[in-house]
């Protein structure tokens, strides 16, 4: 796979501050820098409150007014997203980035169909190019697994199984245009097959469109597979990176390399669940606050 | 839609079928069974031609309903558009403003006028008639000198504003709760994420999504100006519907109460069947609009 | 320092802590009992007949409004800001035991019904709800007192029935909404049997919205009194309303005997609602249906 020379996307040393539940401020990312290159996957992967869903929004600037940047930049095609006001972020999502949440089905509007859904981005990315009119919508479909479209244009979000909801939204990125998608919690809400069709639609579109894409997940199951690089993070800042075969192979820190076996099977049942030891979280801890956090550039070759 | 149209208006005529009956039970708990009197409602002699006392001028009870309507009609047409331009338009810029507390702000002058008494308004109105403009009832020398029909609505805005000031307060509140409820929905967030301006979410999806809940809310409000209004003309004096159902109470006269009562709940099945069907059509089931 | 003495201090300490804490609910709760005790404590006359007050004798000894009597005096000589605080305080204790009432006999109603299994359960109490706005609050009560020639209990009965009327469905509203709640739904997977649910989980936080409903309708319940009073549906007993509906007839002689009573009342009802609001809305109570 060729990837581009100059990052599609660039996060440098970003450090911002969040509020946590009783009102005080935390650190919520600690230096983190990633790179991400047009036709690449990174994927970034960590447990619940790791900061990884945090960057996510951050690069397409729904992290919230709460979150304020205290180091570093992201830059997005030479712009720094951390600079942009929010007209200008809210243009970015309309074509250029797109999102697809945790949680699809919930956040579109339960009364409108797909067809008028599909209208609405169509009107609302008119100054995009290249948004085609209803009659070349089936090549999109086909494109992303769709069979049947007419049975699928008259129905509402919640009449829809969760990877056709992804499918479609995967759909209206390509049309308007996007260059970088990100799916948080890529996997959450879809059984085991569902959750192999869609990372391998993922990775078609990678490959035929060369577009970029950033993936969050809570597990490192099957990564290998989809995935052309890791990012491993913990307490807000990336604790090691690079391709799947080193980060699972040869892991530096005990922490990945438990936070791996911790996707429980059938035959665990009989015994405890695995969980991660103190050793690997102390280990964990003092590799964050002692060293920089992240290996830019480091990903891909 | 005549299906729609239809199904609605049966369901109107059930409603007020047990609106008359509700009403036949009360007035013969209330007069008989707790009041001890002997007149029984369901009995033909109980009731008789219009006592003078309730016209100046011997009519019918069809010609005394249509004289007493005639009258209202002004209070209701200035009273309840009032309330809903104003309700709907305030209530939808709270919930736009909410973040700064905006429903309760603009709520404010309205809620204060709701505080006060209706009938203390009256005589306030009535003390500064006489001392300030120097003439009896609720007008100055200009309106009265312009002719009977400014007067008419004069006096007809004078009766409409304490129950306007109490009903938008209302409405604008209930509005913006609507409003506000519909904005916290995840899909918003979604349509956030997708790129879609703040009047897109608010106006094109939540707005829209709201539309049944906020002509529901249009109910009770309807319901609650015909209740003010019984008290308010009575204070004002004013020959409308409402004073006669509490001239007729004091009276004892059960078509009277029956009359008023039963064409309030006629007024006010309209009304609603009116909003409903609307609903339904810009919302079938199934299917957003 | 002994252990007994540190066990005090640690003690008094965990109080100040407790009413610091505490202290948005005492900021709202003490103007209540300010003006509860402002309104009740002093002394006076309840039985007094505003007929009595506003007959005109033949050497009529009203006085208007002075540094001595602040609101005027009476024909009669009496104090009217004295009987306008007299008439406020038998108002709000007619809306306090209206409303009361009501909100209990609205959550007995209510409780006929959830137990039983099935989400059609407050269907009998959805329907009437949507019937009953046909009929105003208003008409019923004006119906219900003026057979009976006007009394003050049969208002207070009127008034009971109206609100839990409206409240019925609103309770029934939120006793489903309760049920969605996922410790509900945990407790039905344990094995906890629904009357335990309700009774243990459910009930309590609908009890503590309560709290707003009674003090969102007690400034309402509080105008409506006065209007009946006016309309002389509530007897001759002392009330703004009847003060204001007998002071209309002395406008040109007596105009403070009109004016001030209504100024009284709307202090009140303004305190009333301006409490009632913030108390609904830290309780996060929800909009209430309008009664009136």
């Amino acid at each position: 796979m060729e990837t581009g020379d100059s990052p599609l996307l660039e996060v440098k040393d970003v450090t911002v501050e969040r509020p946590a539940v009783l009102g005080e401020q935390r650190i919520g990312l600690r230096r983190v820098s990633l790179d991400l290159y047009p036709g690449e996957i990174v994927v970034l992967a960590g447990e619940t409150g790791s900061g990884k869903s945090l960057l996510a929004r951050l690069i397409v600037g729904v992290a919230g007014p709460q979150v304020k940047r205290l180091a570093g930049a992201i830059h997005f095609e030479g712009r720094d997203l951390l600079l942009l006001k929010s007209r200008e972020l809210r243009e970015l999502r309309r074509g250029p980035v797109a999102i697809v949440p945790g949680d699809p089905a919930a956040q579109l509007n339960p009364d409108r169909t797909v067809r008028q859904w599909l209208r609405d981005s169509i009107r609302m990315a008119r100054r995009q190019p290249a948004m085609p009119a209803e009659k070349a919508w089936s090549d999109y479909f086909y494109r992303v697994g769709i069979i049947e479209p007419e049975r699928i244009l008259p129905q509402t979000p919640g009449d829809l199984s969760p990877l056709m909801v992804r499918r479609l939204l995967v759909m209206r990125a390509i049309m308007a245009g996007a260059r970088l998608l990100i799916c948080d919690e890529v996997t959450a809400g879809l059984d085991r097959i569902s959750a192999n069709q869609y990372l391998e639609l993922l990775c078609q579109v990678r490959d035929e469109t060369g577009r970029g894409m950033l993936l969050t997940t809570g597990s490192l199951r099957g990564v290998e597979r989809y995935a052309d690089s890791v990012a491993v993070f913990f307490e807000g800042a990336i604790l090691e990176s690079g391709p799947p075969a080193s980060i699972l192979d040869r892991p530096q820190f005990a922490y990945t390399r438990e936070f791996r076996a911790c996707d429980p099977r059938l035959s665990d049942l009989a015994r405890d669940l695995p969980t991660i030891s103190r050793g690997a979280v102390s280990e964990a801890e003092e590799a964050i606050h002692a060293t920089a956090s992240s290996l830019a550039g480091g990903a891909t070759g | 839609m005549a299906r729609i149209v239809l199904q609605r208006l049966l369901v109107s005529m059930i409603r007020f079928a047990a609106a008359g009956i509700a009403l036949i039970v009360l007035i013969e708990f209330a007069f008989c069974v707790i009041g001890g009197s002997d007149l029984h409602v369901w009995k033909p002699d109980s009731y008789g031609p219009v006592p003078p006392e309730l016209s100046p001028r011997p009519v019918s009870w069809a010609g005394l309903l249509e004289d007493r309507v005639r009258v209202s009609l002004p209070v209701v047409v200035l009273c309840i558009p009032g309330i809903l331009l104003i309700g709907y338009s305030w209530g939808l810029l709270g919930a736009r403003l909410r973040r700064f507390r905006g429903a309760r702000l603009l709520a404010s002058p309205f809620s204060l006028f709701a505080c006060v008494p209706g009938f203390w308004f009256v005589g306030l109105v009535a003390i500064y008639s006489y001392f300030h403009w120097r003439r009896p009832g609720f007008a100055n020398d200009l309106v009265v000198e312009r002719g009977p029909d400014l007067l008419t609505w004069w006096h007809a805005a004078i009766v409409a504003l304490p129950a306007l000031a109490a009903g938008a307060a209302w409405q604008i509140r209930a509005v913006s709760d609507v409003l506000e409820k519909e904005v916290t929905r995840p899909y918003l967030r979604g349509l956030f994420m997708a790129g879609y301006s703040e009047e897109d979410i608010f106006y094109r999806n939540a707005f829209r999504r709201a539309l049944p809940q906020l002509f529901a809310i249009s109910g009770s409000t309807l319901s609650s100006v015909a209740g003010s209004l019984v008290c308010l003309e009575y204070a004002f004096r004013y020959p409308g519907i409402g004073s006669l159902l509490v001239e007729s109470v004091k009276l004892g006269s059960y078509g009277g109460i029956l009359l008023s009562a039963l064409a309030l709940a006629a007024a006010l099945s309209l009304a609603v069947l009116i909003g409903e069907v609307a609903v339904k059509l810009i919302r079938p089931e199934g299917v957003g609009g | 320092m002994n252990r007994r003495n540190s066990r005090i201090l640690r003690g008094l300490a965990r109080f100040f802590v407790r009413l610091w804490q505490m202290r948005r609910v005492l900021l709202l709760v003490v103007p209540y009992l300010l003006l509860l005790g402002w309104l009740f404590v002093g002394g006076g006359r309840m039985d007094v007949r505003p007929a009595e007050l506003y007959g005109i004798p033949e050497e009529p000894a009203w006085e208007s409004p002075d540094a001595e009597h602040w609101f005027g005096t009476t024909g009669n000589g009496a104090d009217l800001f004295e009987l306008s605080r007299l008439a406020m305080a038998t108002s709000v204790s007619v809306a306090v035991v209206s409303v009361s009432f009501g909100i209990a006999l609205a959550l007995l109603l209510s409780m006929l019904f959830v137990f039983d299994p099935g989400e059609r359960r407050f269907k009998l109490v959805r329907i009437v709800g949507q019937t009953g706005f046909l009929v105003p609050s208003m008409v019923v009560l004006v119906i219900l007192t003026g057979g009976t020639g006007g009394s003050l209990g049969v208002a207070i009965l009127g008034l009971i029935l109206v609100i839990a009327f409206h409240l019925c469905p609103v309770l029934a509203d939120w006793f489903q909404e309760g049920e969605s709640g996922f410790d509900v739904v945990a407790g039905y997977v344990l094995g906890l049997s629904r009357r335990e649910i309700v009774m243990n989980r459910i009930l309590p936080k609908i009890l503590r919205r309560l709290v707003g409903v009674f003090a969102g309708y007690v400034p309402v319940v509080v105008l409506v009194e006065m209007t009946l009073s006016f309309l002389g549906l509530t007897g001759d007993r002392l009330s703004c309303g009847a003060m204001i509906a007998y002071g209309q007839g002395l406008i040109i002689e007596a105009p403070w005997m009109s004016i001030y009573p209504g100024l009284m009342a709307t202090f009140v009802v303004f305190v009333l609602a301006l409490l009632g609001w913030r108390v609904s809305a830290a309780l996060r109570t929800g909009p209430l249906p309008r009664l009136f």
